[in-house]
């Protein structure tokens, strides 16, 4: 199709819908926008068009599409200029060298018990593959390059009680389970399972990225230092706490992500003490910032003891359950047994935040008000209150009884819905236009990180999110109770592709 | 090379306001790390426009491993003249023309793919015609609708609409920007953002007027209902 198979009936409107207009331009549309039926629709349509926009399903790049990158770019540009590069026909010849490994790799480990004529070379891979699958993992602490002072390094982490507050453990397998894919794979080759051609990809490139350690200049090679620290990791009598640590920093610093790269040069140049120590401060400073932001200004901003964090997101985690039970209970209400478990299936299948845009927009638009559960028992209060630490309790004793309800109160409210690193990143690359991301980029980093933090929060929980199944469903509950007019929805942002879908989702 | 005064005020000015020309500029210093960095803070956006103008995600990754390469080969002589996007994203306007003018000279890609080739993109066509068998309909869901917006793109945009809608909806660059990027004019780059935008109201008219898909495309998406 050329450019002129379509003539653009109103070309002007796109430029006035892209802000690319003189005030005197804009002002002369908007005195047709006024009085023109047909122009108003033209101008929806467009707009609504370039909203749709938003549903085309984000590009991820894999790890190893990175990895690769910087490879094919080191072995390139070190080499002549050719007339074409042909990358891609490097990653072919990778995956061609894949396939061919898989039995090769097999048999390694299906005969390591039995062998006795394996050479020098090939024991020495299969010595290594551990390595390459924890390669990341090591590399994180230095290992390559101070295997004592890694190892002192992951010791105090252990010794010193909450460094990382933030990180449960369910959060660091949630992450290893997706970064670290090495792991499963060492037991799907152990076990003769099938290794799809995905993962053996991955091995290979760590192997690679090994192997270019292995070429010091003189001295012990990074490699020679990577084997000794996974020696000296997996035979220490705490060898497992040691990892879980080692996993926790590691996704410590995943979160910090590469906006966080000057935060983490200067860890990394800090003795093993100074960086365990280092690594506490920011962490405490972030604990006070969240929790010292209050929801209402009616509570005083008092932040808990880091010790009480794991208590407090418990209860947190409690607390969603039982609110997501009302609310289930309330759309339900008026519902088929049919109807029910699609609302279930729906719900069950919706990441959690969606469930609160959920609550948030049927508040709204239905004019119910379903209150979140609350402590609202004193002698519950009391029993919280009990289980906190020493230091939680001396902030709280000065405060009377009831504010001392509403404090604990907010706490657990901002566990609810803290926001992590990785969430605003994440929101940060794909929540954000252009435009958004620009603005963010002209301030500085912990205004950036506020902003963000304010509009992340602000889309989770007032923005009516369009094209969402949820939207949907929320739309059809309000109908079928008659209710939609008694109160606004609480953001009007895109209300047209929000009120989009109008069938019913009864297929039958 | 010695560098007038307004070219090192801007360079100057762009080094300040723009934390991935600082990062470019510590690329140009050999740091390792910060082209790792600029790889990862660009690669996904890199990679949507290339697999939306060259509809093959293989090609797409070669295409972006291409750019990358001649980022990095271009470090030495690279001056902050704009934002570092804009600078970007010409490379890859050109390493995608190429890409382009060389697929229609040898005509390699399949450019009707099939619901179950790669993308998984069904044309706007075939879905026309699925619609047109008074076959029950349904409404779509957000990841359907994505695919259908896609479909939309690929069938009823050309690449040069393509690049400048695509830069326009998800670089939020300027006209202005994007004239440099595609090396056009500002008019020209006005009235091809108006046709892109037309056109794409005009294709997704029919989904959006009655927010239905053809019977025949449930299948992938719906197993879990039955």
């Amino acid at each position: 199709m050329s450019d002129n198979d379509t003539n653009a009936k109103f070309p002007e409107l796109v430029a006035y819908l892209d802000g690319e207009l003189t005030t005197d331009e804009r002002a002369e549309i908007e005195g047709r926008l006024a009085s023109d039926k047909e122009y108003r629709g033209e101008l929806a349509e467009l707009q609504r068009t370039w909203d749709l926009l938003d549903a085309l399903p984000p590009v991820v790049a894999s790890e190893s599409f990175t990895q690769s990158t910087i490879e094919m770019v080191a072995l390139k540009a070190s080499a002549p200029t050719s007339p074409r590069a042909a990358p891609i026909r490097w990653l072919r010849f990778i995956a061609v060298v894949v396939l061919m490994l898989v039995p090769i790799a097999a048999f390694y480990f299906g005969y390591w018990n039995t062998q006795k004529d394996l050479n020098a070379n090939n024991r020495q891979t299969l010595d290594d593959i551990p390595i390459y699958e924890n390669l990341e993992l090591y590399r994180s602490v230095n290992a390559e390059l101070d295997v004592e002072g890694a190892m002192k390094f992951l010791e105090l982490l252990v010794e010193t009680e909450t460094v990382f507050f933030d990180f449960d453990e369910s959060d660091v397998e949630e992450a290893d389970s997706e970064q670290d894919s090495s792991v499963q794979l060492v037991s799907s080759v152990k076990s003769s399972g099938p290794i799809s051609d995905e993962k053996m990809q991955d091995l290979l490139y760590r192997q690679r990225q090994f192997e270019n350690l292995e070429s010091g200049d003189g001295g012990p090679s990074q490699a020679e230092s990577l084997r000794k620290f996974h020696q000296q990791i997996t035979n220490h009598p705490n060898s497992d706490s040691l990892f879980t640590s080692l996993r926790k920093f590691r996704e410590w610093l995943r979160n910090k992500g590469y906006r966080g790269q000057e935060v983490i040069d200067t860890i990394m140049d800090l003795s093993p003490a100074e960086r365990v120590a280092e690594i506490k401060r920011m962490e405490e400073k972030d604990f006070e910032d969240r929790y010292s932001r209050s929801f209402s200004s009616d509570v005083p901003a008092i932040s808990p003891s880091p010790k009480d964090v794991a208590l407090i997101n418990r209860i947190a985690n409690d607390w969603s359950n039982s609110y997501m039970m009302r609310v289930l209970e309330h759309l339900m209400s008026n519902s088929t047994p049919e109807r029910i478990s699609e609302i279930e299936a729906k719900l069950d299948a919706a990441p959690t935040e969606h469930h609160y845009r959920a609550i948030l927009m049927m508040e709204g638009r239905r004019g119910v008000r379903i209150s979140p559960p609350r402590i609202s028992n004193e002698e519950n209060i009391k029993k919280f209150i009990a289980g906190l630490s020493e230091e939680s309790k001396e902030k709280l004793s000065w405060l009377s009884e009831e504010v001392q309800a509403e404090v604990v109160q907010m706490w657990i409210g901002i566990a609810l819905f803290r926001v992590k690193d990785s969430d605003l990143f994440e929101f940060y690359d794909n929540g954000l236009n252009g435009k958004q991301r620009n603005s963010l980029k002209s301030v500085d980093a912990p205004r950036r990180k506020e902003l963000l933090i304010k509009a992340f929060r602000q889309t989770l929980f007032q923005r009516s999110i369009p094209e969402e199944d949820l939207t949907e469903l929320i739309n059809k509950e309000s109908k079928s109770d008659n209710e939609e007019g008694s109160a606004k929805p609480k953001s009007s942002a895109k209300p047209k592709s929000s009120a989009r879908p109008k069938k019913k989702l009864d297929g039958a | 090379m010695t560098l007038s005064d307004s070219t090192i005020k801007k360079s100057q000015y762009y080094e300040s306001i723009d934390p991935d020309v600082r990062l470019m500029l510590q690329v140009q210093a050999d740091h390792a790390e910060a082209f790792e960095e600029l790889t990862r803070r660009y690669q996904n956006r890199l990679l949507h426009v290339m697999e939306h103008l060259v509809r093959n995600k293989d090609q797409a990754q070669d295409l972006a491993q291409e750019v990358f390469l001649r980022v990095y080969r271009s470090r030495k002589t690279y001056i902050p003249g704009a934002k570092f996007s804009t600078w970007f994203f010409t490379i890859a306007n050109n390493v995608a023309n190429n890409a382009l003018r060389n697929r229609s000279r040898r005509k390699e890609i399949n450019l009707n793919p099939t619901p179950n080739s790669e993308n998984g993109v069904q044309s706007l066509e075939t879905m026309a015609k699925d619609a047109s068998g008074l076959m029950p309909s349904r409404q779509l869901d957000s990841r359907e609708l994505g695919e259908v917006v896609r479909a939309a793109i690929d069938t009823a945009l050309n690449e040069r609409q393509k690049m400048a809608l695509l830069l326009s909806k998800f670089e939020n660059m300027s006209y202005q920007e994007i004239a440099e990027t595609m090396d056009l004019s500002l008019q020209a780059v006005k009235s091809l953002l108006s046709r892109a935008r037309t056109s794409l109201k005009t294709a997704l008219d029919p989904y959006f007027q009655s927010g239905h898909l053809p019977e025949s495309y449930r299948g992938s998406f719906d197993k879990e209902n039955e």
